[in-house]
């Protein structure tokens, strides 16, 4: 009987988690300014630096997690519980961090959006994207955000950036997403409201 | 919740983690260094140190209560060759050690290599503890007292 170890973590858990959660506090903080996370843990192969270092730091044993499609292997299961301890959400809309990815379907409404007396129930999604610059493709405006900032659309569908611009009416209800490409992330909190370029 | 009983391999692993948390560092540390060929080895989680609330049932049965707290070391490697992962858990704060029981934990996990470690340090552990536990009874035997009443007179 072998029991194969799972990819490595954070080699400095303590040190690298902390100065991982700053660099996510960051992130939300200035909306659509790109940081990097320098820590780069051990990860599941497919799976970005930054949504690794993210993954670490954010779960823990009170964090249902959900693994969108493509995510959802038997590495990637065996790699999250030894490292952090976190459960499976059995369904989308019990999850409190969700990874996905841009290349597969998103529908916002799957996740918790919390509700009006304890909106901080809603999901926070990890997204991997295939890439964070390119052309404008929509104005972000909002907290953190001095004026306005154009973003590009960063690999994610026009279906999913309208359901976005809906999605702020739900506010203070809502999804706080990170958007990832390998060791760089964005953070898109619901408190950013966002116009899309021509609509 | 339902529980299934361990397979072979699971109490056959209890029983080496068992007897590797129990044997001491210097006996570890002696047949590490004493192995021709040392695998390379990473750790998955450094050691470290931390506490296990310990429960009881007072005569094993009644309600659990809360014994105490325990500090526990543990730490994870993974051997270099095969991948192979070895826990330790081990009571106090001898980091070395926790590592030390992970490494064989993990070595015997590969069969040629199980069966010198069982032979090397897995049974003279045993040994040892069973040697220090019956010292330890026959010293109790020693002061047994027999009590017994003599017949008082009823009035």
């Amino acid at each position: 009987m072998t029991v194969l170890a799972p990819a490595a973590g954070f080699t400095d858990p303590v040190q690298q988690s902390q100065q991982a959660f700053r660099v996510l506090l960051d992130a939300m903080a200035r909306p659509g300014r790109v940081v990097s996370l320098e820590q780069e843990p051990g990860h599941p192969a497919g799976l970005a630096p930054a949504l690794a270092a993210a993954l670490l730091t954010l779960c823990d044993l009170d964090t249902p997690v959900w693994l969108g499609p493509g995510f959802n292997t038997v590495e990637m299961r065996d790699w999250l519980r030894f490292h952090t301890g976190a459960p499976l959400a059995s369904a989308a809309n019990l999850a409190a961090v969700a990874l996905l990815s841009a290349e597969q379907g998103i529908t916002l409404e799957d996740f918790s959006f919390g509700t009006d007396e304890a909106p901080e129930r809603g999901a926070t999604l990890l997204i991997q994207v295939p890439a964070l610059n390119g052309a404008p493709a929509a104005t972000w405006r909002g907290p953190g955000i001095k004026d306005a900032v154009a973003m590009p659309a960063c690999g994610l569908t026009p279906a999913f950036w309208h359901q976005r611009v809906l999605l702020g009416s739900a506010f203070p209800r809502g999804l706080d997403i990170y958007l990832a490409c390998g060791g760089d992330i964005v953070g898109l909190p619901r408190s950013t409201a966002i116009t899309i370029e021509g609509a | 919740m339902t529980t299934t009983a361990p397979s072979a391999d699971q109490t056959a692993r209890q029983r080496r983690l068992r007897l590797l948390a129990r044997a001491d560092r210097a006996t570890l540390e002696q047949a590490w260094n004493s192995l021709a060929d040392q695998p390379g080895y990473r750790r998955l989680k450094q050691p470290e140190t931390g506490l296990v609330m310990v429960r009881a049932r007072a005569g094993g049965v009644g309600q659990r209560f809360n014994f105490g707290e325990m500090t526990v070391t543990r730490c994870v490697v993974a051997l270099e060759p095969n991948g192979a992962m070895g826990v330790g858990y081990i009571q106090g704060r001898d980091q070395r050690k926790a590592e030390l029981v992970a490494l064989f934990d993990a070595m015997s996990q590969d069969g040629a290599l199980a069966e010198r470690i069982e032979r090397d340090v897995i049974v003279p552990a045993e040994q040892k503890l069973l040697a220090a536990r019956q010292a330890r009874e026959a010293k109790v035997a020693a002061t047994k007292v027999d009590f017994f009443t003599l017949v008082r007179g009823e009035d």
